[in-house]
């Protein structure tokens, strides 16, 4: 039968009757002769094999098949591997020189493996001096490069007053330094208390507004210190209100950068203003945020709904005056199956300038965390308003270990949202669009790590993060961050 | 004109793949003995311990071997070949002429092949061999790391034993599986340890003279503080006592775990690789009945043992804590369903986004037993069982290989599971009926599933005048409801199976499961035929329950002798 398949489809496929009859023939003498290959039993030994002494039952007696008696030398034998079919060897062979290579990349790391452990680097390791509650990251982004985020939590007696110190250093110079203390009193009610210094050498410039151009796209080096105090009280079970106080200082000026670097001045419109000067001032804000969503970094349901109204006041010679505002609504739904979540968050900040004052330009809001258009570079956008939605559907990739989710999501993303000076300015045509891809690994509340590919009409953006965008805004000042109180 | 010149090469080999039915991968017919015992306990020299390093383990398992397996063009070959019913790969290495395993030092036949008792089949492989009373236990050393901690114990007769708890919280869950399933796999021919339950009091153990102890604060002479340090750790039973899984140290010297590939290279013993062994491969058929997810080569173990004045390796499975629903680390649903990483289940979750839900998730404990982990069968598929890790032996597992194990499994009677429960010792009214309850619905679906791509049709003998077969399906009741139908067509062979074309009948429905030789299909085969050049009769059978003729069974007989010599499925 299999030779007439062979002949009738090889004639189907176009193959001309000799090379057929090649195959046909081939096919008969490989199938004969696989008849007659080297049968796995070899004479007989002349010992044979007493009974198993350890069952009841030995293997020996009355059985289905009829009685098996004691091993005798003619039911008795040796078993060998059967050797390879003729046809395999073309195959095998070339294979198995390809596998060659790749076998000895396992086996070198396998023996890596075991002088590193039989060394005992990992006991060396492990006895550093690296204190517990150290805990690293990476992150990359386009402007950034590859950055490195060591971090170190403890507490300053109570396990009630932790403090977090953090620094981050990336490729590309980008530096953040952070100190964060929490102390916290009857569960009810606790203080932050926070400083930091940031450099970013090569913040991107494309002008202000929602229309302002991406090939305009310019340099500077934006560097800032901050420091201040959170009171944080709780008036129910998921609700807080909270006082903050924050000195900042931010400087904007040409990057140190190659001669070939655009800055600010060689892009149309003139410079901004507050460039190539200095922006000090004290913000005095009120926040109140509902929050039902319990898990951090990882929540399948719940609630965040958050309002901030602030005050800032200048204390060097830019006379800036302004009140910002931010409003932040974040809800995470269950989806039709274990851990499936769709994460949306929306959200507005906007600045109002107070009498004849002038808002830095460093001062106003930036595409950038947790207001990230995630498809554009990091402060492509600027003005003295911001807002959009983040979507974020959340599926399990691997699991494992399901109960507690620590596993690994994928995520599809999109960010919708827009810069503006006025609320007129909010329209359906400036709105910038961003829609990507990603996973998201889960394993403390502390380390959630995070691979985007998004896209935008701009272009394409690869992240790598340990940080997110949902939840961000928790303890800002014990976590140092800066970006949600500098306005 | 290379796509045509590849198409030659794929069609060549795919043709070449194939086997013929009368002749692939058979041996040459013989009228000699059945070959029963495979002679591999010839006295060698000690092989060195060996101690492969669990992690490189993990990551072979997971991604080196899964990949050559996945890369290798043979193997591709043959998958695609299987469109013609073929096996993806060659045969098991160590199977008679009768389909079966022969006894050797990995497997020795039993509940397959032998009637037994229910009391056999629940006394294991020992002889009730727990710690002995008469006097304290010596703790001799102690294992702290990990999520159960345990000790080995010396008791008055000398004998050691490996005392195991379970997790926190699971209080019986892995004690009894290990005493569930331990038995199982011995009634089934494994070799493995003698496990039960035992309960102690503090005042039962004491600490050994010179037992070190390896702390947080480093190694030091064991105290003891240290065991009520450890106890503290453990679920205490309502009567104050611990109960704990004593596991009796095998006999021999230990060294170290089965390959999974390949072949222990310095015993000269071990000449087949132990993924081409039948009783490896088909022991994925009793580790989806069990759920034994964890069955990784580290849960094996070599004893080099003494018999009489012969020295050789005996190869066991060890901990069968992960089994029966329960877990080293606790209960978890996936256990079973899915490996720790699995491309597959990933690449299936992505595209289709999440929307379809693994089945695993659907998985509960609404049987209200605390003793009883994820123990159920209505998501329970007998060829979807994925242990912890791909394991080399299972990627090998042929539907013959599955039918082999499944006609083990079917072997388990209600009666007989039973009697294996109740050594458990669940404490909760109403666990063991659910866990015997589980055993019988799984154990019905694993059979079902092998029996439905091999024809159950088995055991055949010769009594009087007549061949008579045993139909397993009908004999373990897994197709309830149906009417079974037997046919069977004969002729007349040479030793490479060629019929001689005279001699073949038509097919003849048989009334009952036997097949008379001096009338009917076969005497008119041998009637036709020439006895010296045809010396063999085949006779193929083919079971109808109502969907269709099965695959047939095909059995030889030596004109001659009158034995029935081979069987090909």
């Amino acid at each position: 039968m299999k030779p007439f398949a062979i002949w009738f489809i090889g004639r189907r496929v176009g193959v001309r009757e000799p090379a057929c009859a090649l195959a046909l023939v081939l096919t008969v003498i490989f199938n004969v002769a696989a008849v007659t290959p080297a049968w796995p039993m070899a004479p007989p030994a002349l010992t044979p094999a007493p009974p198993d002494s350890s069952g009841l039952v030995s293997g020996t007696g009355s059985s289905y098949w009829g009685m098996i008696p004691a091993p005798m030398d003619s039911s008795t034998a040796v078993f060998d591997n059967r050797g390879r079919k003729a046809w395999e060897w073309p195959l095998a062979v070339p294979y198995s020189a390809i596998n060659l290579v790749l076998r000895g990349i396992r086996v070198g790391t396998a023996v890596g493996v075991l002088w590193v452990k039989d060394w005992g680097v990992w006991r060396y390791v492990s006895i550093l001096p690296i204190p517990q509650g150290f805990t690293p990251g990476v992150d990359y982004s386009a402007l950034e490069g590859f950055g490195l985020t060591v971090s170190y939590q403890n507490r300053l007696g109570s396990p009630n007053n932790p403090f977090r110190l953090r620094g981050y250093y990336s490729m590309e110079g980008w530096q953040k330094y952070t100190l964060g203390f929490m102390f916290n009193q009857n569960g009810k009610t606790n203080l932050q208390v926070g400083f930091g210094y940031r450099l970013r050498p090569k913040l991107s410039f494309c002008g202000i507004g929602p229309n302002s151009r991406g090939d305009h796209e310019s340099f500077y080096e934006d560097e800032r210190a901050w420091g201040g105090a959170n009171l944080r009280y709780w008036i129910a079970e998921n609700t807080f209100i909270s006082f903050l106080g924050a000195f900042s200082s931010i400087a904007a000026r040409d990057p140190d950068t190659s001669a070939d670097t655009t800055t600010i001045a060689d892009i149309p419109g003139g410079t901004p203003p507050g460039f190539e000067e200095r922006s000090d001032g004290v913000m005095l804000r009120f926040a109140s945020v509902y929050n039902t969503a319990k898990n951090l970094g990882n929540p399948d349901r719940g609630t965040i709904l958050g309002g901030t109204i602030g005050g800032f006041v200048s204390t060097n010679s830019a006379d800036a005056e302004f009140l910002a505002y931010r409003l932040e609504f974040q809800k995470f739904f269950p989806l039709w199956h274990h851990r499936r979540v769709l994460a949306v968050r929306a959200y507005m900040n906007w600045i109002d300038e107070l009498g004849d004052t002038t808002v830095p330009f460093q001062r106003m809001f930036i595409n950038e965390m947790p207001d990230q258009f995630r498809g554009f570079d990091e402060s492509r956008w600027r003005d003295l308003g911001i807002t959009g939605i983040t979507l974020e559907y959340r599926f399990p990739l691997m699991a494992i270990k399901p109960n507690s989710g620590f596993g690994i999501d994928t995520i599809f993303l999109a960010d919708i949202g827009q810069v503006f000076d006025d609320l007129d300015q909010i329209k359906r045509d400036n709105l910038t669009q961003s829609y990507g891809f990603g996973f998201r690994t889960y394993i403390t509340p502390n380390f959630l790590g995070t691979m985007e590919f998004v896209w935008s009409d701009e272009g394409f953006q690869f992240r790598l993060s340990t940080r997110q965008l949902f939840q961000f805004s928790k303890d800002v000042l014990y976590q140092g961050r800066e970006e949600t109180i500098i306005h | 004109m290379m796509i045509k010149r590849i198409t030659i090469a794929i069609m060549f080999a795919v043709a070449a793949s194939v086997p013929d039915p009368a002749a692939a991968d058979r041996p040459p017919l013989e009228d000699t003995p059945i070959v029963w015992f495979e002679d591999d306990r010839n006295s060698i020299e000690q092989p060195s311990v060996s101690e492969p390093d669990l992690t490189l383990e993990y990551f072979e398992s997971s991604w080196g071997r899964p990949r050559e397996r996945l890369t290798d063009p043979v193997r591709i070959i043959r998958r695609i070949g299987g469109i013609f019913g073929n096996d993806h790969v060659p045969p098991a290495d160590n199977i008679n002429t009768l389909d079966e395993v022969p006894n050797s030092t990995w497997f020795t036949n039993r509940i397959g092949l032998f009637p037994m008792t229910p009391e056999q089949a629940a006394s294991g492989p020992g002889s009730g061999e727990t710690p002995d009373t008469g006097d304290t236990w010596v703790v001799v050393s102690a294992k702290t790391e990990g999520v159960t901690p345990g000790f080995n114990i010396r008791d008055a007769k000398g004998n050691v034993y490996l005392l195991k708890f379970d997790p926190p919280g699971c209080l019986c869950q892995t004690s009894g599986a290990c005493v569930i399933s331990s038995r199982i796999f011995h009634a089934a021919g494994y070799n493995v340890p003698y496990d039960a339950v035992v309960t102690f009091e503090r005042e039962d153990i004491i600490v050994g003279d010179d037992v070190m102890f390896d702390g947080s604060d480093g190694e030091r002479p064991m105290t003891e503080a240290d065991i009520d340090t450890i106890l503290s750790r453990v679920d205490k039973l309502p009567t104050g006592e611990w109960r704990a899984l004593s596991s009796k140290y095998l006999d021999g010297i230990p060294i170290g775990p089965s390959r999974w590939t390949g072949r222990r290279k310095d015993d000269p013993n071990d000449r087949i690789k132990h993924e081409n062994r039948r009783e490896l491969r088909g022991l994925y058929v009793l580790s989806a009945w069990l759920n034994h997810f964890d069955v990784k080569r580290h849960n094996t173990l070599d004893m080099f043992v003494t018999e009489g004045d012969r020295t050789f390796v005996r190869h066991h499975l060890i901990d069968f804590a992960s089994t029966i629903g329960a877990g080293a680390k606790g209960p978890n649903p996936r256990y079973g369903y899915e490996y720790t990483f699995d491309p597959k289940a990933m690449i299936r979750r992505t595209a289709t986004l999440g929307l379809v839900e693994d089945r695993w998730r659907k998985r509960t404990r609404d049987h209200g037993f605390a003793e009883v982990g994820y123990w159920d069968s209505d998501y329970f598929k007998a060829n979807e069982f994925r242990p912890t890790l791909p394991n080399d032996l299972f990627a090998n597992t042929t539907d013959r290989d599955g039918y082999w194990g499944a006609k083990i499994v079917g072997a388990f009677s209600d009666t007989h599971l039973k009697a294996i429960v109740e050594e458990a010792q669940y404490r909760e009214p109403g666990a063991a009926e659910y866990v015997v309850g589980i055993l019988t619905q799984n154990r019905d679906i694993v059979v079902r599933y092998f029996f439905d791509r091999v024809a159950p049709l088995d055991f055949f003998s010769i009594v009087g005048g007549e061949i008579h077969f045993q139909d397993l399906g009908d004999r373990y009741g897994v197709y309830p409801g149906t009417q079974p139908r037997y046919r069977v067509r004969c002729a007349a062979v040479d030793k490479n199976r060629s019929a001689d074309k005279q001699s073949k009948t038509q097919w003849v429905e048989l009334a009952k499961t036997a097949l008379t030789l001096d009338s009917g299909p076969a005497a008119e085969a041998l009637a036709a035929s020439d006895a010296s050049r045809h010396p063999f009769l085949s006779m193929e059978f083919q079971v109808n329950r109502g969907e269709g003729w099965s695959s047939s069974v095909k059995t030889y007989l030596a004109r001659d002798s009158r034995r029935i010599i081979a069987v090909d499925r």
